[in-house]
């Protein structure tokens, strides 16, 4: 499956995913690291597309791979270890920001510029990326978590729809229905950013000048 | 002198797929690991794994306290219900709640043995019940 970041091959525990997990079973505790060490990267990414806070993408990533080790012998290979682990952790991730909403705001507060002039100045690519990434967050829930699996899958709408435990068609729906809020969102502060207020009318005859 | 002025190129009003794509996309928007991270969840489950087990509730020994709960629950609920019933053509003047009430519909041949029975009967559980708890300590 792909995802954000291909694990790393760590020579703890190297082996396969099923043989590691067959030996913490039978109770080699300390083989659990082999796991943690090799998904930990994907799984603290997905935390933190979730909330974007470091710390809390921690703590959240942390308590997968508790939950993960509780429930190890309930994986019964039926498919990819990293399917069973995506699917956990998106789903506490999703749990985690029912409870404590990653960001305050609704998506109508999202990127508008309060002072048009400034905003057009400092709405560059990078933070004009920043704030896309956060309005994803301010989504209703189901637009939320099928665009930002898409994404950590990269654009993978199977792996998407696997973790997600949905069909790739409702994936595919969802997908469109985010994009559309997105794209309306993001149209309307690009009009307002070029058209709003006379100190972006005179930002603009002095930079045709 | 001219003002130092600018504002982003913006080539379309609207957000394109490719804008979308390389904005949210993996590589553009990943951070790395602590380095105690590892570790830290090995901590976690290392101190999960020393916890000591949860003690499992006896449901074998409550059995008996239960089961008298449950019937008592009965009885009392059966009581209240036949007095509901009997109670507005007995005291048509006021509601008066008493043994005798309580007894003479149900129990009518005998009410005062009855209880008797019964109240041995729970005295006789209690006691045995608190022996076996103390015995088996």
């Amino acid at each position: 499956m792909k995802t954000a970041k291909e694990p790393e091959a760590h020579g703890v525990g190297a082996g396969s995913d099923e043989a590691i997990i067959a030996r913490v079973v039978a109770g080699d505790t300390a083989a659990f690291e082999a796991i943690v060490r090799r998904w930990q990267s994907p799984l603290v990414n997905l935390a933190w597309r979730f909330c974007r806070d470091r710390a809390r993408a921690e703590e959240m990533a942390q308590e997968a791979f508790l939950r993960a080790w509780r429930n190890l012998g309930q994986f019964r290979g039926e498919s990819a270890f990293s399917t069973w682990l995506f699917a956990l952790a998106a789903n506490l991730y999703r749990t985690e920001l029912r409870r404590i909403p990653a960001t305050m705001l609704s998506l109508d507060e999202i990127a508008e510029p309060q002072d048009p002039m400034v905003a057009g100045l400092a709405f560059d690519e990078s933070s004009r990326d920043e704030s896309l990434r956060r309005a994803v967050l301010a989504l209703p829930e189901k637009y939320r978590d099928a665009i930002l699996l898409f994404y950590f899958h990269e654009q993978d709408v199977p792996a998407a729809a696997r973790t997600l435990r949905i069909p790739d068609g409702t994936v595919k729906a969802r997908l469109f229905r985010g994009r559309e809020l997105l794209r309306r969102k993001f149209s309307g502060a690009r009009r307002k950013t070029r058209s709003a207020g006379p100190a972006a009318q005179n930002a603009r005859e002095a930079e045709s000048r | 002198m001219k003002p130092n002025l600018t504002i982003p190129k913006c080539s379309t009003p609207e957000l394109t797929d490719g804008e979308f794509d390389r904005a949210l996309a993996a590589d553009h928007d990943a951070i790395v690991p602590s380095s105690g991270f590892a570790d830290s969840v090995m901590a976690a489950v290392s101190h999960e794994t020393s916890a000591p087990v949860p003690l499992a509730f006896p449901w074998v020994r409550a059995l008996p306290g239960l089961v008298a709960a449950i019937v008592a629950l009965g009885v009392l609920i059966a009581a209240i219900v036949v007095l509901l019933q009997s109670a507005p053509a007995r005291h048509a003047a006021g509601l008066s709640i008493s043994l005798q009430t309580f007894s003479a519909p149900m129990f009518r041949q005998a009410p005062d043995v009855l209880w008797l029975a019964v109240s041995l009967a729970i005295s006789a559980a209690s006691l045995l019940f608190c022996r076996r708890l103390i015995s088996s300590r």
